[in-house]
This record gives structure tokens, sequence and C-alpha cells, in this order.
């Protein structure tokens, strides 16, 4: 026992020795230092790889870019915090000046002026100070995740995820047969929506509906020689882009959805019918109809409401560039 | 004995320790840079395996034949201590799916990227036809049937360019490029005259769209400042026309007549090439710390000259000369904001949005009907959006907010639309409330009122043989009078620390002011409730669960008529019936997932969603005896249904510190029962099917290894 004791004993005076690390008594105490940013050892002196892993994943960002003189150290987002740094004691010392998680005291004004003091210029957060979000007291750390490299709402594939927290709506569209790629991760609610603020409606990207749909789909801009009022003025009175059941992302099925502009002359006002039920050689007492019509009739209840429905013969229904003299082209036939 | 046991231990640690400082202290020094260090290398090869393909799954995910896919993931990000980051980033690689983007970047000063990403879309159906020619600008008819998937495909490139001038200054350019090809629904009437014969025409897609985006921005504290220009060019490589050679109907038992024949309709036209430019200045000003103002103005300049078809394949109106529309399309943009807390409980917001849509599109006359020429019908609008709001903080954390929306349109040129201005006042109220540490709630009502100028016209009846029943009896859905009410409910609760529970009820209430006979959209409603729950078992398991139920009903009212009808009840042809209709949507869907690591090295996971839709259609009309020219069966329409179960698992072990291998498994099953194709055949004789139960099988195995 005695041997194994000296042999021990040995070691570390060797060890030591080797280090140049032999404490002296009056040696003075070294300064913590820093891990991730300028001056965060206020911090990580406490909360370090063993206490807070999760803390120092700043450094995988953008502000933990040290070679970056911008980019902040703790102490600018959460504030100065000396009662929680001094704090000296066994009980639980008082939380520091601001916090961001979902339990926070900070108001969200506060919390986001953080974010803002530096963030405020940027080209697409410059309209923060108005929009819905900032008016309804959405904190910037309600969708982002600053202490991480995979900030879940700057990814397009799990970016809805983070939205639907709030917007239960279009997380039920979504999943309708008729939506964009949004459940399959080829876009995101961003691509359409600046969440920070924009002069569209909606926190569209651009000025309005129709500009923001034109980004992707400009084949509809026109102007055409025959304009179709409703798509002129704004997309979304016949659309719903978050997801419908009726194709083409369509808010209700033509023929209900044209008759609820057009005038019931002639055809337009149509009762609906399908192939399966409908006996086009009789009206509903029974009497025979001299003419009756084939079923892909436009002028019957089959043809109004089967297959593209009204689209079926107004298939230019976004507008018809067509010069032709037939008064077929103003009605979006050709 | 336990004495000597921890001396040793101690005794032992310390000599380790001081024995071999480095290697301890670099142990700690690997740890912590493994936390901070953003560098990654890591690639990993998928192969899938799927067991059928399915025209709903295949929508958006791009695999059209069942088997074995391989695909390839690729992850790069390099950050040097001078701060420059590298990232090379590749996902789906090999599959129609694929994306790439690689970015140099010394941040803060200059940042260069490009992206590539492809987008398919594959109907949601399959297709039987003869019809040749399809994916070009002329279709003919064949005599084989052949099974056809249409399906478009997008090919984007992105280059984006970032650079601070100075530490104020910041330039910004993005292009981006985009190919879209394939093939889509399309449609034509196969005859002039006698509304006969709907025909399959798919509509080819080959486009080019270009998009540039530049802006200089120049922030300091007190201010900001971005001027910008914005571009989009669209051309259609597809042709100007579609060209439908197959045949005029031949009426009643003979919709399709000789092959060949151009339809009359033939040719469609396409979508023609145009151009928009935009410039924009904008800017924001931090009058004290309390106070903002922003601002933009843009003006845009849209033009379409491509040119038409000659004359000779498209015959011309006597006397119209022009061989393009040349479409001229000025919009200017406007918007201001103010923001100012005037106290620290006091709040206010102003903003104010103006759009000046100038169509100038020359107006000529392009085509007759009935001896009456018909126009272009260029159509300009004017709207203005304006915002006033007020936010107060009351006691016990109330807080309470009052609003004012005013949205104003002004049409012209669409003299069809029947009014020349619209106004709409919104009148609404927001209160929430920190209810205690672990319960936050909102409640906002909103009331609105839609009315407009004085209506050009007044609704008649016409009753002649060959012109409608009745004009302008229809108020057009977004020119009608309207009331609006909403009302909207939040809670978020966190009864104990690992839970969380959030519940939502939303009401809308749109009530229609029609102008004659109720004819037109009368109503909408909508409702939806929501609960969600998530909770964290522990640092290694976490879980979550929600719900959603949603009702949608619509009613409007319309008169069925044939053609040319007289509505006068002498004959069959001549009696029209009111009729109304109720279309219900139901909505339900489940949302559950879990996240859990078995071990440091073994982790699994799995999502469940249920989505069921239910619309109904209940339609009802008045009994017109024995005159009544409703066709029987007509307005029995069977409910559209679509249910989506979808169970995804995945479970991940790492075998070494680098190499991984991941099993996923995907269980997709999609029951559509839509009376849309159901028992519907093209006058060509084309049939599009839908599969009415649909369920998809994918095993995935992934390796992935990071250098």
């Amino acid at each position: 026992m005695k041997k194994m004791r000296s042999l021990l004993a040995v070691l570390a005076c060797i060890g030591g020795i080797c280090s140049g690390a032999v404490f002296a008594a009056d040696a003075p105490k070294e300064a913590p230092k820093d891990i991730v940013l300028k001056g965060d050892a206020k911090c990580t002196s406490c909360h370090d790889e063993a206490d807070a892993p999760g803390v120092l994943h700043i450094g995988k960002t953008k502000h933990g870019t040290r070679a970056d003189g911008r980019t902040p150290t703790c102490t600018d987002c959460h504030g100065d915090s000396d009662k929680h740094v001094n704090h000296k004691g066994s009980d639980k010392p008082p939380k520091p000046d601001r916090t961001f998680d979902q339990k926070s005291a900070t108001p969200v004004a506060d919390r986001n002026a953080a974010c803002l003091s530096c963030h405020q210029t940027d080209p697409k957060r410059h309209l923060w100070a108005g929009s819905t979000h900032e008016r309804r007291d959405v904190a910037c750390s309600s969708c982002h995740d600053t202490h991480t490299a995979n900030d879940k709402v700057r990814d397009k594939r799990t970016q809805a995820e983070v939205c639907f927290a709030c917007h239960k709506e279009q997380r039920a569209q979504i999943n309708r047969p008729s939506h964009h790629p949004i459940p399959e991760g080829k876009m995101s609610c961003s691509d359409c929506h600046n969440p920070h603020g924009t002069t569209g409606p909606k926190l569209l990207v651009k000025d309005s509906t129709n500009a923001t749909c034109y980004t992707c789909h400009a084949e509809k801009r026109g102007p055409f020689v025959h304009n179709h009022a409703p798509v002129t003025e704004d997309c979304a009175n016949c659309h719903n882009p978050h997801g419908t059941v009726a194709d083409a992302m369509l808010k209700t099925r033509p023929p209900f959805l044209c008759q609820q502009c057009h005038d019931p002359a002639n055809h337009l006002g149509t009762i609906p019918g399908v192939a399966a039920n409908t006996d086009l050689s009789r009206n509903v007492n029974g009497t025979a109809i001299a003419s009756p019509a084939s079923q892909n009739n436009g002028l019957n209840s089959v043809g109004v409401t089967q297959g593209r429905a009204c689209l079926n013969c107004h298939t230019e229904i976004h507008g018809s560039n067509s010069p032709s003299a037939s008064s077929k082209a103003a009605r979006f036939w050709r | 004995m336990d004495n000597n046991r921890i001396f040793k231990r101690t005794v032992l640690a310390l000599a380790v320790s001081m024995a071999f400082p480095v290697s301890s202290a670099l142990a700690q020094e690997d740890e912590v840079a493994e936390l901070i260090s953003p560098s990654v290398a890591e690639a990993s090869i998928k192969l899938q395996h799927l067991n059928e393909v399915n025209p709903l799954y295949r929508q958006y995910y791009g695999i059209n034949e069942d088997g074995v896919h391989g695909s390839a993931d690729l992850k790069v990000i390099r950050r040097s201590d001078e701060g420059r980051w590298l990232r090379i980033e590749g996902r789906d690689l090999g599959l129609r799916t694929q994306e790439f983007g690689a970015s140099i970047e010394q941040q803060g000063d200059w940042k260069l990227g490009i992206d590539y990403n492809q987008i398919p879309r594959y109907a949601p159906f399959e297709v039987s036809t003869r019809v040749t020619g399809i994916g070009h600008d002329t279709l003919n008819l064949g005599t084989r049937f052949d099974d056809k998937d249409l399906k478009t495909e997008r090919t984007a490139t992105s280059l984006t360019a970032t650079k601070f001038i100075s530490k104020n200054l910041q330039a910004n350019v993005t292009f981006k490029n985009e190919d879209k090809k394939g093939e889509r629904l399309f449609g034509s009437n196969g005859n002039v005259g006698g509304y006969l014969g709907q025909l399959f025409a798919p509509e080819p897609i080959d486009s080019n769209h270009k998009q540039i985006e530049a802006s200089l921005d120049y922030a300091t504290e007190k201010f900001y400042v971005s001027g910008s220009y914005y571009a989009s060019f669209y051309e259609n490589k597809a042709g100007k026309g579609l060209f439908v050679n197959y045949g005029t109907t031949g009426g009643t038992g003979n919709p399709v007549a000789v092959q060949g024949t151009p339809t009359q309709m033939s040719p469609l036209s396409l979508a023609p090439d145009n151009q928009m430019h935009q410039i924009a200045l904008a800017g924001g000003y931090n009058f004290s710390r309390d106070t903002r103002a922003n601002f933009k103005v843009s003006k845009s300049f849209a033009t379409q000259d491509d040119s038409f078809l000659p004359s000779s394949v498209v015959p011309y109106l006597p006397g119209m000369t022009r061989s393009d529309l040349g479409g001229k399309l000025d919009t200017t943009n406007a918007f201001a904001s103010l923001t100012s807390r005037i106290t620290d409980k006091l709040n206010l917001l102003a903003s104010w949005a103006y759009e000046d849509r100038d169509d100038r599109t020359p107006q000529l006359d392009y085509a007759s009907y009935n001896g009456k020429i018909l126009q272009n019908n260029p159509e300009s609008q004017t709207t203005h959006r304006g915002k006033f709001e007020a936010s107060y903080r009351l006691p016990k954390g109330y807080n309470l907010t009052a609003g004012y929306d005013y949205d104003f349109r002004k049409y012209e040129g669409m003299d069809e639309l029947y009014r020349d201005e619209m106004t709409e006042n919104t009148y609404r109220i927001d209160l929430r409330k920190s209810l205690s540490d672990t319960l936050n709630g909102s409640v906002t009502l909103a009331h609105s009122e839609r009315d407009g100028s004085r209506w050009g016209t007044t609704p008649v009846l016409v009753k002649t043989a060959t012109t409608a029943v009745g004009e302008h009896w229809t108020a057009p859905a977004q020119f009608s009078d309207r009331e609006r009410d909403k009302l909207k409910l939040m809670l978020d609760w966190m009864p104990v620390d690992p839970l969380s529970v959030q519940f939502a009820y939303e009401y809308a209430m749109d009530d229609y002011k029609t102008r004659i006979f109720d004819i037109g959209l009368n109503e909408g409603r909508s409702e939806l409730f929501s609960l969600d729950a998530s909770y964290r078992f522990n640092d290694r398991w976490k879980a979550n669960l929600w719900y959603s139920h949603a009702t949608n009903d619509i009613e409007q009212k319309s008169l069925n008529s044939t053609y040319g009808s007289k509505c006068d009840g002498t004959t069959l042809a001549y009696t029209c019936v009111p009729w109304g209709a109720d279309l219900k949507l139901s909505s339900n869907a489940v949302g559950a997932g879990f996240d859990g690591q078995i071990s440091s090295k073994f982790s699994v996971g799995g999502q469940y969603l249920y989505s069921r839709d239910v619309n109904k259609y209940d339609i009802s009309y008045a009994d017109a005896g024995a005159l009544s020219s409703i066709r029987q069966g007509a307005g029995i329409l069977p409910d559209t249904e679509y249910t989506l179960n979808t169970l995804r698992l995945f479970a991940r072990y790492a075998l070494t510190k680098a190499t991984a291998i991941r099993l996923d498994y995907v269980w997709d099953r999609r029951e559509l029962d839509d009376y849309t194709w159901s028992s519907w055949t093209y006058s060509d004789g084309t049939k599009v099917l839908v599969n009415p139960d649909q369920i998809t099988r994918v095993i995935a195995v992934t390796v992935s290894h990071a250098f």
C-alpha cells in the first residue's frame, strides 16, 4: 500500500514539474478565458461545456464569428445582468436582465430591442416596426433559436412547423390534395411572406398579392387582349394558395365559384350534376326532352360540373391574348 | 478501506492529469471546439424503395417509378478564424427534387452564392388518351389509347452577391433563371355554335423566367435608405397558339368528328412573353428611441408586346391592324408608416399604402358579337389601404389594442363590374393578457363593412330568344356589399414545465348583400378549433399531439336556365328555376410526433398525420311543375372526401463517431372520393383516372459519414 502511494505521489510530482503547473500558495488566480464571444467569460465561466453546452452553440452561428467586429457578446443580448453574475449563495440566482425563453418575464419589446439594435437596418427587416407580428407582441425568439446552427425557421423543410404554432388554419390547408409543395419541403412560407414586415397585404413579399404570385407565375401577368377582371385584381379572389380540395387551389370548385359572380343567363346558372346521376334525356318530372345532349356538353349540368367544369370551355380563364375576331376569345374560350 | 479507495482515486486522477496535462486539456478543447465550431463535412447516400407509384403521393416528391431509387446529400460548412465561410449543400442529388447550393462569404464584408433547385409536379391523376403531340403546340388524334402522365418541372438557378461597400453601405444583387417544362391540363370546346364536345387538350409548357433584383442600402442607427431595382422577363418558348387538330364536333352522338380537322376553337392562345421593370426607394427614420417612420415608393413598368399569330391563322376583325397588343401597365406604389410609443403605456401606429395600376394599353376593336364590337379591356385600378392602431398597456398585465383599417378601391375600364369604387371599413379590438407565468391569452374581435359606389346598371330582365334571361343580376363576390365579423381566441398554457398546451378558436361570418332575387353569394361562415400539446419527458424524449377541426359554409343562389331561354314558363326550354346551394366543408386533422434518444448512439422518431376533408353540396330548387327545365338527377352531387393518413418513422444509429446509419419508413394512404373525373369521358375519348385508394410504402436506408 505504501509503495502504491509513493508511486502515485511521484507520478503527480513528475507531471506537475513537466507541465510547469506546480501551484504556489500565493500564485495569482488566472482570469477566466473567453470561449466563444469576446467577453463571454463573464458568463461561460459558469455556463461552460459541462453546465450548459447548448449555450456554447452560439459559436456555430454567425453571431459566434468573432472575426466579424459587429457580432455581439452575451451581455449585448442578455444585458449586464450584474445581479445574476454576482449572486452568492446556494439558492437560485436571479434571472439575467433579458431572457428569451418561453417563460421569460422580459417584455417582448425589450427582448426584440436586443435583436433590432443590429437587425433593424437589415433590408428585409427594416419594416418590422408596425408590422403585424410586431403589433401582436411576437418575439423574435418566438420563431428563432439563436443558439443553434440549425434554426428551424430558416430551413424550408421545417419552417412551416414554426409558423403553424400560431397559424392553425393554414396547417390544415396544406395537407389538402391541391397545395403548394410546402409539406414536401420544396417551398416555404417565406417564399411568399416576409414575417418581418412588408408594404404588401398579409405580409406578402411584394407590394400586392398579384405581384407576389407573378414571381413564380409570370405567365399570368399579361396584360392580355381580353383580361378577366378578378384575375387582374387579385389572384386570391379565386385561389387559396394554402391548399384546397378543389383542383388548382380554387377556393370553391366551379361552377359554384363562377356562379358567385356571373349572371345566370343562358347556361351560366345551370344546376350542377354528375354523369352517374343525371339523366339528360328527362327533366325532374320525367318529361322527355326532345334533344338530349351528350354528357360533356358545356350547356348541361354535367358539362359545367365535371372535368374542369366551366373551364372545360373557358380554358383561358386568366386572360386570352388571342387577336381573333371571334367573340369566343373575349369569353376566354381560345 | 473506504478512505484508502477515495485517496487512491483522487491521487490517481490528479496524477494522470498532472502527468498528461496536455492531452487532458486537448480533450477538453476538442469537446469545446465541437460545441462551438460550425464546421461540418458530411455526405450521405440514401437508397429508398417505393412499393408503388401513386399519383397523389408523387405530386411533388418527384418519384414516378416504383422500385429502388438512390440519392445523395452533401453538407460542407467551413469557417476560418478570419470569418470566412464556405457552404456547400446538396439535397436529394440524383432525384428530380434535387437541389444544390454553394456560397462563400467573408462575414460582414461580402458574399457570393449559387443555388440550383428542381421542383417537379406530377398531375395527381393518370390519363388514358389517344391524343398525340402532348407537350407540343400541335395536338392530333391517334388511334391507340396510351397512358400519359402530365407533369411540369421547374429548374431554377440563382446567383447572389452581397457587398458591404462601407460599414453603412451594402449592395445586393440576385439573379434567378428559371425554366419550366412539361404540360398541364387545359381544354378546348370542340364547336363554336353548339357548345358540344369538350376536348382534352394539354397545354405545352416551355418557358423561361429571368428575375434580377439589385439594391443599395445605407443604414445608420438613425436612418435607413434603400434604392432598388427589380426586373422580370417571361418568355414562352412553347409557341403562341395551341393547335387542336382533332375535330369539329358533329352534334349529339357524334361529339368528335374527323381526325385532322382543326377544332373551331383552334388555335388556343398561349401565354405571351412579357416584361416588367421596377425601381424603388425605401427608408426609415428614428425620430427618437420610441418613434420611427418608414416609407417606400416604387414605380414599375410592365409591357406585353409579344407578336400575335398572323391573321392567316387567326382571322382578325377587318381593320384590326396591330401585330401585337402593345400592352403597357405602369404601377405606382407608395407606403408610409409611423409608429410611436407616446408613453410607456400607449403605443400608436398609422400606416398607408397606395397603389395605382395604370393600364395604358391602346384600346381598339378586336372582335364582334351579334354586330356589337368588342374591344380589348385595359383595366386600371387605384387602391388605398390605411391603418390606425392604438395599444394601451392596462393594469394587471392586460394589453388593449384598438384598430381601424380602411380599404378603398377605384376601378377604371371594368365596366362589366358595374361599380367604380369600393370601400371597406374595419374596426377591431384585441385584448391580450399574461394571465400568469403559465397562462397567456388573447381575444380579437373585428367587424368590417364594405360597400361601393352606385351600381352603373340596374338588373334587367331580357326576354328574347337570343340573349340572356337577365343581366346585371349578380353582384360579383368582390364587389358586393358585405358585413364581416371575426372572432379569434388563443390560450397558451404551461401547467408544468415540460407540458405546453395551446388552444385556439376562430370564427368568421360574411353576410353579402345581393342585387336581385338573392342571386350570387349570400353568406359565408367559417369556424376553427384547435388544440395542441407538447410534452418533454426529459432531455432525451419529447412528444407532441394536435387536433384541429374546421368548418366552412357558403350559401349562394342562382337561376337554372337554358341557352336563349325567355324564362316565361311557356315551354320546357323557357322555364327557369331558382335554386340555391349550401356548400359545406368539414375538416378534421390530427398530428402526433415523438423524438427520442435511446442511447447516445441510437435515436428514433416518428410522425403521424391524419387529415380528412369532406365537402357536401346541398342543392335545393323550386318546384317548376311539369315544365321544369332541370334534368333528372341534376343537383344531386355526391360528397367529395379526401383522407390522408401518413406515418413516418425513423431510427438512426451511430456506428462510429463519424458514421451513422438511418432507417426510414413511410406509410402513406390517400383516399379520394371525388366526382370530378368519375364517369367522365372527353369527346375525344380521353379518360382521366383517379385511384380512389392509394397506399404508398417507402423504406429507406441512409448511410452518412462525417469527414
